[in-house]
């Protein structure tokens, strides 16, 4: 490829471009754009069913968007050739057959990404499960399958990492790994970070940008220091721009009288 | 398109669905050429020694094509169901490639069947007609036509069973349709006593099939008088491979994943 440094350094890593998705009719995204950094971690947030991970599938080439793209270093994902070694994805909910072991599953992966089947070991032990690799993933808990799709997105090295709810599931030492993990990734190894998740009082402490959409449109996007500013926690933050008041604010009795 | 074999190939043997099939073949085989011996053994029966016996039995081989045909819809909707699907997809976004990967794949496992039920059923058949005193008169029954026929009915099931299991996706439904097929559609359509219904019953695929390893004098519920010529038979069961995979690139190809 001939393009000069200068114009690889300033192209954003992860860029989405007015995406906009229905379901039958119903608008799960309308509009989203946003772009992300090499070398950053954005924090992609929203309430419930807000379309974090339809944004996220359609950007992976899973879902086809309405209108407008998502990019990675400026391609379509499904342009580009070998997509695991620039791009690591952990999608929501797991993606694992459950009769097959952990360590075959990151062969399969290898296999398929013509990447060498050592890796699926090497990727094992950075995860945590060079033992639980051996069994069959029926048996893994939530946070075990979890690192383990995490363990399929790091077989390529990429630099590129979309991640959707990852802490779901892991305990606090899990998720203190992950918050070091990510960091390492990105401020280390330069590589752009997009994770989408629940948790703000973690996201506060990992993350550099954020992102924040509700209903399916932008309501934020700035750097997370930008945003709490003024003295607010990112958890007021979030309620503030995001709060449709769609949920009941009293229990029991009293919540059903009025 | 080899590193996708690879993964395909590697799918299907790290979990333990292909030995359980490979084994309900075998028993299904075994049963239903334990049947014939004892038929051909009773007081009126022709004996084990006869010709009739070896007409008889040869094409019972083919008997555990069902297997093989749900084996192929097994490597298709298991990806469904336990949305692996989401991993193959990211790691290939050409769909079409996947698909083609998986026919093939099927064809080989297929062909695997074939030749490990046809070596034990084959050893079995042999040394049953040889004990009896008879002789392996391989040219008078048609032996390497029926054998060489069975292997690859094994072959194009299990490519016919991707095709179906990437069209209707749905694991217990496609399973259920192809069982119904193979036992009451198929079936019905040689049993009605009118010769445009077997006319059509002739180009059905599991008819088509059994014409590449019926015997000539064999009769074992079907007349073979309505079969299609050998020749016909397989270019109709390429036609069904090459529309099943078709079909099931082209409703693969733009889908969203959920
Ligand atoms: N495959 C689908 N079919 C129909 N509707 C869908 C589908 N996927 C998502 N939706 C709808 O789109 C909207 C956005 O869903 P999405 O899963 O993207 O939200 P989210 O922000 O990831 O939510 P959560 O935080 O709960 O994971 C929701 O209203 C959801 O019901
Ligand atoms: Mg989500």
């Amino acid at each position: 490829m001939s393009m000069s440094p200068a114009k690889v350094s300033c192209m954003a890593a992860i860029e989405i471009r007015e995406i906009r998705k229905s379901f039958r009719k119903k608008k799960a995204v309308d509009g989203v754009s946003f772009t992300v950094d090499p070398g950053t971690i954005t924090g992609f947030l929203g309430p419930n069913g807000a379309g974090k991970t339809t944004t996220l599938r359609c950007l992976l080439g899973l879902v086809r968007p309405d209108s407008g793209e998502g990019l990675v270093n400026g391609r379509a994902y499904t342009d580009i050739p070998d997509p695991l070694t620039e791009v690591g994805a952990v999608l929501e909910a797991t993606n694992l057959h459950p009769g097959r072991r952990g360590r075959d599953h990151l062969r399969v992966v290898c296999d398929a990404a013509g990447i060498p089947v050592s890796r699926a070991d090497e990727v094992l032990e950075e995860v945590g499960l060079t033992e639980a690799g051996r069994k069959r993933v029926g048996g893994y808990s939530m946070g075990m399958r979890q690192r383990l799709s995490l363990g399929a997105a790091l077989l390529g090295e990429p630099k590129v990492l979309i991640l959707d709810e990852p802490a779901n599931g892991l305990d606090p030492e899990g998720i203190d790994w992950l918050r070091r993990f990510l960091r390492y990734q990105a401020h280390e190894r330069g590589v752009a970070v997009l994770v989408s998740s629940h948790v703000l009082a973690e996201v506060e402490q990992t993350v550099d940008n954020v992102v924040i959409i509700a209903g399916g449109r932008s309501v934020q996007q700035s750097a997370l220091a930008e945003l709490t500013r003024e003295g607010e926690s990112l958890h007021e933050a979030f309620l503030r721009l995001t709060s449709t008041g769609s949920m009941p604010m009293t229990f029991g009795k009293a919540g059903a009288d009025q | 398109m080899i590193p996708l074999l690879k993964a395909e190939l590697r799918k299907t043997f790290t979990t333990r669905v292909w030995w359980i099939l490979l084994l309900a073949a075998l028993a299904w085989t075994g049963l239903m050429l334990a049947g014939t011996f004892f038929v051909a053994g009773m007081e009126h029966g022709p004996g084990r020694d006869s010709a009739e016996y070896g007409a008889m039995a040869w094409p019972q081989l083919a008997n555990g094509t069902t297997f093989a045909l749900v084996i192929g819809v097994l490597m298709v909707t298991t990806e469904y169901q336990h949305r692996t699907v989401n991993v193959t997809f990211l790691v290939t976004p050409e769909r079409g490639r996947v698909i083609g990967a998986k026919l093939v794949t099927a064809a080989l496992v297929g062909v695997g069947f074939g030749l490990t039920v046809a070596v034990l059923g084959g050893s079995a058949v042999a040394a049953s007609i040889l004990s009896a005193g008879g002789s392996l008169d391989l040219a008078a029954n048609e032996v390497p036509r029926v054998v060489g026929g069975t292997i690859a009915a094994y072959g194009v099931y299990t490519m016919i069973g991707v095709g179906v299991g990437a069209l209707v996706r749905n694991q217990v439904a496609a399973v259920v349709a192809c069982l119904l097929w193979v036992f009451m559609v198929e079936p019905a359509f040689m049993v009605v006593p009118n010769e445009v219904v077997q006319t059509i019953g002739s180009w059905m695929p599991g008819i088509a099939l059994a014409s590449l390893y019926s015997t000539s004098s064999a009769d074992f519920g079907f007349d073979p008088g309505q079969f299609l010529p050998v020749w016909v038979a397989a270019l109709a069961l390429v036609g069904y491979a090459v529309l099943a995979s078709l079909a099931a690139s082209f409703t693969t190809a733009r889908r969203d994943l959920a």
